[in-house]
């Protein structure tokens, strides 16, 4: 592993943190055009009511909800990552460890905007507080998100203060007195000596191993949701852990293109190489092959058994959704395997495939945990209005994900401008130089 | 006994009322007005019958029109009426998908034709097995999943057994719809129609008016409960379909013949929908064993539309097919 | 000139508005659909009740009508008339004292309810002729058999007592209506005697009401009698506050508990975390 000194390094960082290309410029427009688009639909949605969305009183629940379990998994797998690898003090983790914390993060800020999207009454958001009832899992995951937003902020700001302190006493920086300021007040006049290092490490540990606990209980909590009730395909004892998993492939994968896009913009081939591309790739793999097995193990069980509401649903997927299906749990699976389990497919571009296909996979994989169900209730629906029987989503639910897409976008683009998108401290760290890979 | 006692609770309304109508209600005036309008008393004093059977001369300043009696606040809809564990019968034997109770329903709380709190469907539990009309309105069972999950407490358990919805503070999460086995909550997708209802204060005992992004399902009609009398499904079911009644007393009725709970349920075997799922209805079935009327009885007096619902079940199927 | 004109037009104008709003109020006066009925209560009062119902507009369900003035009529002399105007249940009811004479004729009583002139509805007069009945009841075990023996005789002007022949039904109340609990009939002598079931919940100490009733008769319309007996099964009707449970306002205590931990020792490590950036800062500040 090469070593590299803090002038080298802030010299190829900052000149990203110093200017922006027109090209910049002209993604974060578009993408601004994009979450516009978004908040006009959820005006819409506001003065109209949710008949223009494609939910209605079967299905209740439509892509807001999906989203929403798609951007905390991302998060929670952002977590668990740099959590892990940051115990595990994995040497090639340190170019990446700053890309799955950003993600972490900003996924966490943008899921629960769904919550809120498919809420009746968004007027009343303030009774989630108000009037809390303990019992019910959307209680548990009021908390459990707020928790989880505090901590992952907590971790990505003890990860940033020594680069920010870097920035701070760096001369030949070149920008505005505002980011100056910021990176002084947030830097906490933190200098580096032996006794803040140490304090510094102790915060960084502790908190490395709550967020691996936090994501893996919230996750629960948020499978839970589903598993609670006493719905055919929800009530299932493995939802918890299946969505643990789930969320940590879809993660990974998120990982995977973040990476890929970064190291072509910002030009840091230098930095994260094929290795760093195969190592996240093998924790895809691994992740992948039980998503796999829980899958099948769900799937297994409720066909084994067929009681009459899960053969409903199984003939339902297989019939109705049957290439969504195909798509989610076959190729979803068994592709990102094949990509990275063989050393000839084994190429960054491949990986970066492979990575696409497990993030869309998994959206379907929400989509078909959602939707199916909510349209097989124990009692058939009988009714002669066909968007109460069969969900279709409306342009203002799409508009809405896509804005979702859009705010992840913008706030990476932000962020990589006010801090270097891989950790300069924490590549400096010459006294540890153990070449642990997991 | 005296919770039992209709005279007795006949003539405690009858004393309510008379308080009522005897108070001075100054704030009254503008519901005074309304009535005044529509049949003028020609002299300013009227004549009110006590509890005792006299008679007063009340002055009509101090009138004020009782329909009924008032709708209970949202704090007053928390508590159960006392001494009472309300219980529905259905008996499958007697439906013919006439559509009474929901219409009934609708018109009672103020629906809009594609919002139904009591629906009616048509059951085949298997192809070889005969089917039937089923009018599912909620169950109120007494192990609420849509209760438990409720993250404010807008959806609620009394103690007489019904669950209700107070609008105000429902945010429109919906999950309680989805935690609902039974499929029997409603959600207000748009703004709803116009009220054609006279004007009431809100009370979550009768859901009316609905507000929009908010869920509402059937509510026993605890607002005439309140006044000891049936649910509007209850009475308007031609057939006496649906019986109501105190699960304490043994007794259910549905308006015009009163049986006992115990020897109905031995009589008749009765069930509850899905009693596999624990969440223990306080809604009852009777099983369609010696029907009143064919099965195809009710398909032939509904619209085109309310036909198509069925057109899915096994036996609608077999009906269309040519011979 | 114009103007008078103008003023002279408008106001037959008006005339002729006014003529026909108000010959049109009158016109709209409803037919009433009523229902008289006597009933003879256990304390020998009588009470008549009239309820009045009318088709408002173009509703297809009649409506009850309050408000109407009813007189209340128990004899043919006008000092036996009382004046009741109907609830918003649109119904008016006349108590009859058991004390107060009523005149008789040809051995009957003769009652008659008759909506008194009212902007609302059209004039209607019903009444009720019949027989005075008597109607005794004995709730006794015999035999360890919970009996209801009952007695039915005519009664005359001088107070004399003639047993007769009629079908009496028995009720208990119940929350929404009356449940039946048996119907016999008295013979020549007439007397009757029925059992009376087991296991009908009765209050807490297992009292229940017993209502003997002669229902809808051609000659002797409605008697009652009522009586407590302690026949039924002691019933708790106080609910008590539900236990803790997943769907009840407070939680159960495992979950409290759970949650509690869990919450603690999060937010004490966020807390801890926190304390050391604070060490941070006095770090640095003790070197300068």
């Amino acid at each position: 592993m090469k070593t590299f000194d803090s002038k080298s390094l802030l010299k190829d960082f900052t000149p990203e943190i110093e200017k922006t290309s027109i090209a910049w410029w002209v993604t974060l427009i578009t993408f601004i055009g994009i979450f516009l688009l978004g908040v006009h639909a959820l005006g819409r949605q506001v003065s109209e009511g949710h008949i223009v969305t494609g939910m209605r009183d079967n299905v209740v629940w439509g892509i807001y909800i999906v989203n929403f379990i798609f951007f905390m998994g991302l998060s929670y797998a952002g977590a668990l990552l740099s959590g892990v690898l940051h115990l595990y003090k994995a040497e090639w983790r340190k170019p990446v460890i700053r890309i799955a914390e950003l993600i972490t993060v900003i996924s966490l800020l943008i899921g629960p905007f769904f919550i809120f999207f498919c809420v009746g009454r968004l007027d009343r958001l303030h009774y989630l507080v108000l009037y809390p009832r303990i019992q019910s899992p959307i209680t548990w995951d009021v908390i459990a998100i707020t928790t989880d937003l505090f901590g992952c902020i907590l971790f990505l700001y003890l990860s940033i203060i020594e680069d920010l302190a870097l920035l701070r006493d760096s001369l030949e920086l070149n920008v505005p007195a505002w980011k100056k300021k910021l990176y002084k007040f947030l830097a906490m006049s933190y200098t580096g000596t032996p006794e803040q290092r140490k304090h510094l490490s102790q915060a960084r540990n502790i908190m490395a191993a709550m967020i691996i606990a936090i994501a893996i209980i919230v996750y629960s909590v948020l499978a839970w949701i589903f598993g609670v009730t006493l719905q055919p395909g929800w009530h299932s004892t493995i939802f918890g852990p299946y969505f643990v998993i789930a969320a940590v492939y879809s993660g990974t994968g998120l990982m995977i293109i973040v990476m890929w896009l970064f190291r072509k913009i910002y030009r840091l081939e230098k930095y994260i190489t094929l290795r760093h591309f195969c190592n996240v790739g093998y924790i895809l793999l691994v992740i992948g092959a039980f998503y796999g097995y829980f899958t099948f193990a769900d799937y297994l069980t409720k066909w084994y058994g067929s009681q009459k509401m899960d053969a409903l649903l199984i003939d339902k997927l297989f019939s109705n959704f049957f290439w969504l299906f195909i798509f989610a749990n076959y190729i979803g699976i068994l592709i990102p395997i094949i990509i990275i389990g063989i050393r000839k497919f084994r190429t960054i571009n491949n990986i970066f495939i492979a990575a696409i296909i497990t993030l869309l996979a998994l959206w379907v994989n929400r989509f078909l945990i959602v939707i199916p169900t909510l349209e097989t209730p124990y009692l058939p629906i009988q009714d002669h209005r066909i968007d109460w029987i069969q969900y279709s989503s409306t342009w203002v639910e799409w508009s809405l994900s896509a804005a979702g897409v859009a705010v992840f976008a913008i706030l990476i683009m932000l962020f990589s401008k006010l801090i270097p998108i891989i950790s300069i401290s924490e590549m400096i760290e010459v006294e540890d130089t153990s070449d642990e890979t997991i | 006994m005296e919770n039992n006692d209709s005279k007795t609770s006949s003539r405690r309304r009858f004393l309510r009322e008379g308080l009522l109508l005897g108070t001075g209600a100054l704030a009254a005036a503008p519901l005074l007005q309304s009535c005044a309008e529509e049949h003028t008393m020609p002299a300013d004093k009227v004549k009110v019958l006590t509890p005792d059977g006299k008679v007063l001369e009340v002055d009509r300043a101090n009138l004020k029109e009782v329909k009924g009696s008032q709708l209970a606040t949202t704090k007053e809809a928390i508590q159960g009426l006392p001494g009472r564990k309300f219980v529905m019968v259905i008996d499958l034997a007697k439906c013919k998908n006439a559509r009474k109770c929901t219409e009934a329903c609708q018109e009672g709380h103020d629906l809009s034709k594609d919002m139904e709190w009591i629906r009616i469907y048509l059951l085949q539990d298997s192809p070889e097995t005969s089917p039937y009309w089923f009018p599912r309105p909620c169950f109120h069972c007494d192990n609420p999943m849509c209760v438990s999950v409720c993250p404010v407490g807008a959806t609620y358990k009394r103690t007489d057994g019904i669950v209700l919805v107070d609008a105000d503070r429902c945010i429109g999460c919906k999950f309680c719809m989805t935690g609902c086995p039974y499929s029997a909550r409603v959600f207000n997708w748009k703004e709803p129609k116009p009220q054609s209802l006279e004007e009431k204060d809100y009370s979550p005992e009768l859901n009316v008016p609905a507000k929009e992004g908010t869920v509402g399902k059937c509510v026993f009609c605890a607002d005439k409960l309140r006044n000891n009398e049936l649910p509007r499904c209850v009475t308007a079911c031609p057939m006496g379909v649906i019986y109501f009644g105190n699960i304490l007393d043994d007794t259910i009725t549905n308006g015009d013949e009163t049986i006992r709970f115990s020897d109905i349920m031995k009589e008749r075997s009765g069930y509850r929908y899905l009693e596999t799922l624990g969440t223990v209805p306080s809604v009852f079935y009777l099983p369609p064993v010696g029907r009143m009327f064919p099965v195809e009885r009710g398909l032939e007096s509904i619209d085109d539309e309310t036909k198509s619902r069925y057109k899915n079940v096994d036996y609608v199927k077999n009906l269309s097919k040519p011979k | 000139m114009q103007l008078y004109k103008l003023q002279y037009i408008s106001q037959i104008a008006c005339i002729i508005a006014i003529t026909l709003f108000t010959s049109n109020a009158f016109a709209q006066k409803a037919e009433p659909e009523t229902e008289f009925k006597y009933v003879k209560n256990t304390d020998n009062s009588r009470t008549l009740t009239y309820s009045v119902k009318y088709i408002k507009g173009d509703a297809k369900k009649s409506s009850e009508a309050t408000n109407v003035p009813i007189s209340f009529n128990t004899g043919i002399a006008k000092e036996n008339t009382k004046i009741v105007n109907t609830n918003s249940f649109g119904i008016a009811q006349y108590i009859i004292p058991a004390d107060q004479k009523l005149p008789l004729n040809n051995g009957k009583y003769s009652f008659s309810a008759t909506i008194i002139e009212n902007p609302l509805l059209e004039s209607k007069s019903d009444s009720i002729t019949l027989i005075d009945l008597g109607l005794e009841m004995k709730l006794e075990v015999i035999d360890s058999v919970k009996t209801i023996v009952f007695s039915t005789f005519e009664i005359d002007y001088k107070g004399l007592q003639t047993p007769v022949k009629a079908d009496v039904v028995f009720y208990v109340p119940r929350t929404f209506s009356k449940l039946k609990v048996g119907e016999g009939s008295t013979d020549e002598k007439g007397n009757g005697e029925i059992e009376f079931p087991n296991g009908i919940p009765g209050d807490s100490i297992g009292n229940l009401t017993v209502i003997a009733r002669v229902e809808e008769n051609e000659m002797y319309e409605n008697v009652e009698n009522v009586q407590t007996i302690a026949w039924g099964v002691a019933t708790n009707y106080h609910i008590a506050k539900f236990h803790r449970a997943l769907w009840t306002t407070v939680a159960p205590r495992w979950m409290i508990i759970t949650l509690t931990i869990l919450l603690l020792g999060v937010w004490g490590h966020y807390i801890f975390v926190v304390y050391k950036l604070y060490r941070i800062q006095k770090v640095s500040k003790q070197i300068s």
